[in-house]
């Protein structure tokens, strides 16, 4: 998918991605089976943009945002960052490429050392990569608080005295401490209250225009992302099933589980309830050792004898609009 | 020791004043709880997690209780079943009638009765509250046992029905399945199918989704929804997902800091919200759709051990005036009708200004 976009920069690129976790075997063993975690997904992130990673837990889309901070080797395929592949880095490379990505965690709390106090939480990355350290280090630290909306004097607390989205925030802070360019957020709200969400949310889409941030938000909330998002990735069972532009994709659902899913959302009035909504049933299926075919073969209504044989390959049916699915499906659902 | 601990609570006749539905005086209201408050004594001192609740809920009705994490939804539901382990915490003051009948009255031998005929729950976790080493067609059947005495094979048959009630495919294979075997979706209705077994005249939900996949809590969301219709059971739906309450509620109560500062019916909270808090968690989620800022409400969630004097949430209210630092609010009959209760010194009115 090189030739549709044109104005906005390619930061990250995945390319025929996988990643396959052996269970069973040992050390001088082969392993029985393999858990299809990330299967062949290929992708681009734009600068300054925001790609939405969404589908239903155990889809993959962890993996994935941990394949594209090289935190797990990769079974098969290339992730290129500002063109380079990230997993042929130098041990030079690799450590400029620690400063430009960064993670935030679904449960900042845990993610932390709860013996630190918060000024070393967040300036630890500083002293890590000596950027700078003393009195200029308690300025940054005070300047990054403030940035994501804190009062400085925290750094003197310890994080069990913060509520749950001040946690947040300063799992925030510690990301952008390097000013990276990257960062892959791995369900940063769905532990908060509705009432955080709206705050943390918030932050995350103000730093990314002041601060050029690329964000790749994993989420298994499709309303969240398309909020954040300019692209949106439907994953399922490791596979990508549909990618592109996020008014495209809730304007034409072209793959029948990216609808599913948009009908599984609850409604937002009551008012609503009348409009007539198809629910998915089934469940979604192991992604140990999968059998041929479409994944999602099994809960989908339009399912013919050659979705279960074949895989569907990833094609592009509308511009710049990438489905995986070998009927003609487009979903007419009023819900938008 | 059992007794000790089962029996922590105290009653003061009186209570504090505040009384949210005064009189529910229609003829079909299956609960009514009254004034209701339950705190947790701990070393730091006396926290409030319920603090003068008053609310009822008729016949065929869902009501959705709603609040954030610590709001007290949880020890409404458990003080309503007289589960509040003392110590450390303790009911103290209220009255929660079920059917006309006053439950805090019951010696507490007599609890067994309503836990499961009067009121059955559905937990947050199915994981963790079913027995792991019993198959699942013997724990619906225990149910059906005990509430509605029929034994043996009746029982039995009576178990494998209600497994295809919660529509779970081939209910004759699945009655010999232990807990493990299943996922977490098929659980929760195993749990719902427990529940049930017991006939209750409420059924209590206690986020029953909250640990599933979207696509799955569509479908149970769906079943209850069915079930309703089916065999007219009255819900009592606790859950902190908006979206959820928009599906299945047709009243809502909106809880905040242990206690019930809005009550009214669905319509009118997604319409004309009064409380200020209520507007706020409304606007979060409504400003979705079109992409802009979201609408936040300032401040932090409470601290239940260190509540501010007068309106609980004065320190985040944006229309916060000097009576509401000092006062605590009375709630106050918007339409004169009792349908709309709120818990405001100035409740918004249509147009969501003071």
């Amino acid at each position: 998918m090189t030739a549709t976009e044109t104005t906005a920069k390619t930061l990250l690129s995945v390319r025929q991605l996988k990643k396959y976790f052996p269970i069973g075997g040992g050390m001088l063993k082969k392993a029985k089976s393999n858990v299809h975690a990330v299967d062949d997904v290929t992708l681009d992130v734009y600068a300054g943009q925001t790609l939405g990673l969404v589908g239903e837990s155990g889809c993959g889309k962890t993996t994935m945002g941990r394949l594209a901070l090289k935190l797990l080797p990769k079974t098969s395929g290339e992730v290129f960052f500002q063109g380079k592949d990230i997993y042929q880095y130098s041990g030079e490379q690799e450590k400029e490429f620690r400063t430009k990505a960064q993670l935030i965690f679904q449960d900042s709390f845990s993610s932390f050392d709860n013996r630190d106090k918060i000024g070393s939480i967040i300036g630890e990355p500083l002293v890590v990569h000596n950027v700078c350290r003393g009195s200029e280090l308690d300025d940054r630290v005070g300047e990054l608080l403030r940035t994501v909306g804190l009062k400085p004097e925290l750094a003197a607390e310890f994080p069990h005295t913060l509520a749950a989205g001040q946690k947040q925030c300063v799992g925030i802070a510690r990301a952008i401490a390097l000013k990276p360019d990257f960062i892959v957020c791995d369900e940063p709200i769905s532990a908060l209250d509705v009432s955080v969400r709206a705050m943390v949310l918030n932050l995350l889409k103000d730093l990314q225009s002041s601060q050029q941030l690329t964000y790749m938000f994993i989420s298994h909330d499709i309303r969240v992302v398309r909020w954040l998002s300019s692209h949106i990735a439907v994953m399922y069972v490791g596979k990508l099933v549909e990618y592109g532009e996020t008014e495209e994709i809730f304007a034409h659902r072209l793959h029948p589980y990216t609808e599913a899913l948009l009908c599984a959302v609850p409604i937002e009035n009551p008012r609503d309830r009348h409009i007539k909504r198809e629910i998915l049933l089934g469940e979604v299926p192991s992604p140990v050792d999968p059998p041929p075919g479409c994944r999602f073969a099994a809960r989908c209504k339009l399912a013919t004898e050659r979705c279960s044989k074949e895989d569907p390959p990833l094609l592009e049916r509308r511009p710049g609009h990438w489905v995986s699915c070998f009927e003609d499906f487009e979903g007419e659902s009023e819900i938008s | 020791m059992r007794e000790t601990r089962e029996a922590g609570e105290v009653r003061e006749t009186g209570g504090t004043g505040a009384t949210g539905e005064k009189e529910d005086k229609r003829q079909d209201v299956i609960l009514s709880v009254k004034d209701l408050s339950t705190s947790f004594f701990l070393r730091e001192g006396e926290v409030k997690a319920v603090d003068g609740v008053s609310f009822s809920i008729r016949k065929g009705e869902c009501l959705a209780l709603v609040g954030e994490s610590g709001s007290g939804k949880t020890v409404t539901a458990l003080s309503m079943l007289r589960l509040v382990v003392w110590p450390p915490g303790k009911i103290k003051s209220g009255q929660v009638a079920l059917d006309g009948a006053s439950i805090f009255d019951l010696p507490m031998k007599k609890m067994k009765s309503v836990r499961g005929k009067g009121m059955a729950m559905i937990l947050q976790e199915p994981m963790s509250s079913l027995n792991p080493s019993q198959t699942i067609g013997r724990q619906i059947q225990e149910a059906v046992e005990i509430n509605q005495g029929i034994t043996g094979e009746a029982a039995k048959r009576k178990a494998i029905e209600m497994l295809g009630v919660v529509r779970i495919p081939s209910p004759e294979k699945r009655y010999y399945n232990y807990p493990h075997e299943l996922s977490g979706g098929m659980k929760q209705r195993i749990m719902i199918a427990i529940a049930l077994s017991c006939r209750p005249q409420l059924l209590i939900a206690d986020e029953p989704t909250c640990s599933l996949d979207v696509t799955i809590q569509a479908q149970i969301l769906r079943l209850m929804q069915q079930l309703r219709k089916d065999i007219d059971t009255t819900i009592l739906f606790i859950t902190s997902d908006l979206g959820i309450v928009a599906e299945m509620a047709d009243r809502v109560a909106i809880m905040y800091a242990g206690q019930l500062i809005e009550i009214c019916d669905v319509f009118t909270l997604f319409e004309r919200p009064s409380h200020p808090y209520s507007k706020g968690i409304m606007g979060s989620i409504m400003a979705m759709k079109d992409g802009g800022r979201l609408n936040i409400i300032a401040g932090d969630p409470p601290d239940l051990m260190a509540l501010p004097a007068g309106c609980k949430f004065h320190p985040r209210c944006e229309h916060c005036q000097e009576i509401c630092r000092k006062e605590e609010p009375g709630y106050s009959d918007l339409l004169g009708d009792g349908s709309h209760w709120v818990r405001c010194h100035f409740p918004l009115n249509k147009a969501g200004a003071l």
